[in-house]
């Protein structure tokens, strides 16, 4: 898919839908229309942690590019590990260890998290 | 905290001098202690990145050279300044490593070590800012470390010069560490058979096989320069079996065995710290990043950046010295002594002439220009040093996402406006050849040099606030829209950011003021020559009638289009040399009265929209090719004219300046 494409077309089938997740406007409209929340919560994102919490990182989504799972575990922030939450504007920082790392929220929302053991 | 020596080994015998190579995560120091190592001045600063290239240097009290590497943060490398230093590793065949590490990440720190205890060098760690684990209340676990790694661990505060003698001592007779790392078995029979096929060189050949099966593009690249195809051949082979049969990426895997690895040391009885309580820097921290607090803390540190280089530095000390001591004492003084001993008119023109080698030259770099530079990096490394740069990438990730790059960018973007042709260099911290190509333009483009910057805000804050916010927004919104366009024409998709925060800090006097000495000397001694060549070459072409032909063919665009006085086209064609010595002409112009407000900021604009210097395009050319190098310079030229008369009928428009 292009940068700048909203759209996901299936490989085989060629069916094209529109990606919520990139589309601003028809996010929007979802939401509008919207009758009611969701069922489930699949998991919790670092990107939604609450601030100042130590949160254990559960693992990454699986879209993840393997270069931005190394350089994540290289920082530290890697399954089974303890980090703290610190802000989440106008990026999200966490501290692992005694080191401040920032990552945006595209990032953040595909490192999932658990409650501190 | 202290340094102290570790426990002569059994076995352990002197080596012999050579080269020792500094490896480390970046910003734990490396510089820093290189320095000490050496008496060599680098410099350093607290941002991950500050050094982009290789610098060698021989010891002070031990018989090796000794080469500052980029920081690293685990092999394989990602970027090309982290390839400078695997580089470093395979090509420069060092006598033994010198891994730098910081106290207080010693889990960190270790995932480093595995790696280079695997490269079969002579290992020394020196477990840097001490100082800062032990006021974090962690102690000094270099004993035990050295106990589990075999190879001597110095425990060093090198910004205070402590642990250094130690540490010395110390490299006399490091050690092969005695660390093995076992990987999943399609890894260890894919090194088996590589380990084989590789030719003799300065790593194990294990660890040579190993950034090649992760990808390592300089591992890449040392093969195919050491063995004939159908070897290469072979070692793409295997590599791909390997995944195939691993089912998985292989540097993933690699670097989860290195972890695990580290966790078991760590679990060794070294342990590691738990996330420790808020202290008071890591309040500043926050402010300085907060979505709202963080707004007024930038105003305020650009409000009093203005006030230190252009008031005080552009204004209260280029008046004492051009305007008081070069313009009523030594200049007046020169002339009349020369008018007394030189005979021949033209030879007193070259010296002390309009275009002098004196009076235009050496009284721009030093009457001008250096007031400035020098107020403007006390300032830049008061900065650096308190680690504020990296959390303005926190801040400006959002403007920079929007020109289709990530905060990481505003490294060397400020770093440009100390020098555009160093910060060119910097733009290697960056993870990829797009963002690279983009903040290269974008620098070339808009980003103002110290002496420049000095000199607008000499100029243009003269005037008004206003004057220089127009200035500003002129200049951020060209900026801006060349990075947004650029962005969706040069192919590649947008880096997401990820960056370390390094601690805030208070900067320690003495180095921030050695740093900007050192800053100083070397700006004069690129500016100087450039200044002086610039005078003589101006002096010619007036001589020979030229200048006046040059002039009345850039008069259309400068009277007609600019709307500027016909004198301003000779400091544009001085602009054409460096930007900030047209700059500097545009200055004494608007000094004799003959510029309004209107085009005061229309001439600054325009210059600042020049490309920066020669020196610039020639970093370009050998960072990017001479093809992109002539491109960015075709296109900002025009751009900057272009812009210039618009803004210029803009303002009229709008009746402001006249």
């Amino acid at each position: 898919m292009h940068g700048a494409c909203t759209l996901a077309c299936c490989p085989e089938c060629g069916y094209t839908t529109v990606d919520i997740g990139r589309s601003r406007s028809a996010g929007l409209l979802a939401k509008l229309f919207s009758s009611r929340k969701p069922e489930t919560i699949v998991a919790a994102t670092l990107d939604v942690a609450a601030l100042g919490e130590d949160v254990a990182i559960a693992g990454f989504a699986e879209n993840m590019t393997t270069g931005h799972r190394e350089l994540l575990r290289a920082y530290g922030i890697e399954p089974g590990r303890m980090v703290r939450v610190g802000q989440h504007s106008p990026v999200t920082v966490v501290r692992v260890d005694e080191t401040e790392i920032a990552l945006e929220a595209d990032l953040a929302r595909l490192i999932f998290i658990g409650a501190a053991p | 905290m202290g340094g102290h020596r570790q426990t002569p080994m059994a076995g352990e015998t002197p080596r012999k001098a050579g080269v020792v190579a500094l490896v480390g995560h970046p910003n734990v120091g490396k510089s820093t202690l290189f320095e000490a190592l050496t008496g060599h001045r680098v410099i350093a600063a607290n941002y991950p990145g500050t050094t982009v290239e290789i610098v060698r240097a021989f010891g002070r009290r031990l018989d090796d050279t000794f080469i500052d590497s980029p920081g690293i943060l685990s092999f394989p490398s990602r970027t090309e300044d982290e390839q400078a230093t695997v580089r470093v590793l395979l090509d420069s065949a060092p006598v033994g490593v010198l891994q730098v590490g910081d106290a207080k990440n010693l889990r960190r720190t270790l995932l480093v070590t595995v790696q280079l205890a695997e490269m079969g060098l002579p290992l020394t760690l020196a477990l840097n800012m001490a100082d800062e684990a032990e006021d974090r209340g962690m102690p000094d676990r270099a004993e035990e470390l050295s106990r589990l790694l075999g190879i001597p661990v110095v425990a060093t505060t090198a910004v205070r010069g402590e642990g250094i003698g130690t540490l010395e001592e110390a490299m006399r007779a490091p050690r092969t560490p005695s660390i093995r790392v076992g990987y999943p078995e399609p890894i260890e029979a894919a090194l088996r058979r590589l380990a084989e096929i590789l030719p003799d060189g300065s790593l194990s050949e294990r660890s040579v096989a190993l950034l090649f099966l992760a990808g390592d593009p300089v591992a890449d690249e040392w093969v195919r320069d050491h063995l004939d195809g159908r070897r290469v051949g072979e070692m793409v082979r295997l590599r791909k079996n390997a995944a195939e049969e691993l089912g998985s990426s292989l540097s993933s895997a690699i670097l989860a065995a290195r972890i695990a690895i580290v966790d078991s040391l760590l679990a060794d009885g070294i342990g590691t710290s738990v996330i420790g309580e808020q202290i008071r820097n890591r309040r500043i921290s926050r402010l300085t990043t907060h979505p709202v607090w963080g707004i007024p803390l930038l105003a305020a540190v650009l409000f009093g950046l203005y006030w230190f280089v252009g008031v005080f530095g552009a204004g209260t000390l280029v008046g004492w010295l051009e305007g008081a001591l070069f313009g009523e004492y030594i200049n007046p003084w020169l002339s009349a002594g020369l008018d007394r001993i030189v005979a021949l008119d033209w030879l007193r023109d070259l010296l002390v002439g309009e275009y002098g080698l004196w009076t235009m030259g050496m009284t721009y770099a030093l009457a001008l220009i250096l007031p400035i530079v020098a107020t403007f990096f006390f300032a830049f490394g008061l900065l650096e040093d308190s680690g504020y740069l990296p959390r303005l990438a926190v801040l400006t990730n959002r403007i920079f996402k929007a020109m289709g790059l990530n905060g990481t960018a505003v490294v060397p973007m400020v770093l440009g406006l100390g020098c555009v042709t160093m910060a060119t260099m910097t733009t290697r911290i960056l993870s990829s050849k797009r963002d690279r190509l983009l903040v290269i333009l974008l620098l070339a483009l808009g980003v103002p040099c110290s002496a420049q910057l000095g000199v607008v805000m000499g100029m243009v804050g003269g005037i008004s606030m206003t004057a220089l916010m127009i200035w500003g927004f002129v200049v951020a919104g060209v900026l801006v829209a060349v990075g947004w366009l650029a962005a969706r024409l040069v192919p590649g998709d947008r880096s997401v950011f990820v960056a370390e925060l390094p601690p805030m800090r208070r900067p320690p006097m003495r180095p921030l003021v050695l740093k900007t000495v050192a800053r100083v000397e070397w700006y004069l001694r690129e500016v100087l020559p450039l200044f002086l060549v610039g005078s003589v070459l101006l002096f010619a072409l007036d001589r020979l009638d030229a200048l006046q032909w040059l002039v009345g063919v850039a008069e259309p665009l400068v009277v007609d289009w600019l709307r500027l006085p016909a004198e301003a086209a000779t400091a544009f064609m001085m602009g054409f040399f460096r930007r900030d010595f047209g700059a500097t002409g545009l200055f004494l112009i608007a000094g004799a009265g003959l510029l309004t407000p209107l085009q005061i900021v229309v001439s600054m604009t325009t210059i600042t929209l020049f490309v920066p210097c020669v020196a610039s395009v020639l970093m370009i050319a050998k960072e990017r090719g001479a093809k992109t190098a002539a491109a960015v310079t075709a296109l900002v030229f025009p751009l900057a004219i272009l812009i210039g008369g618009l803004l210029s009928r803009a303002l009229e428009f709008v009746g402001w300046g006249a």
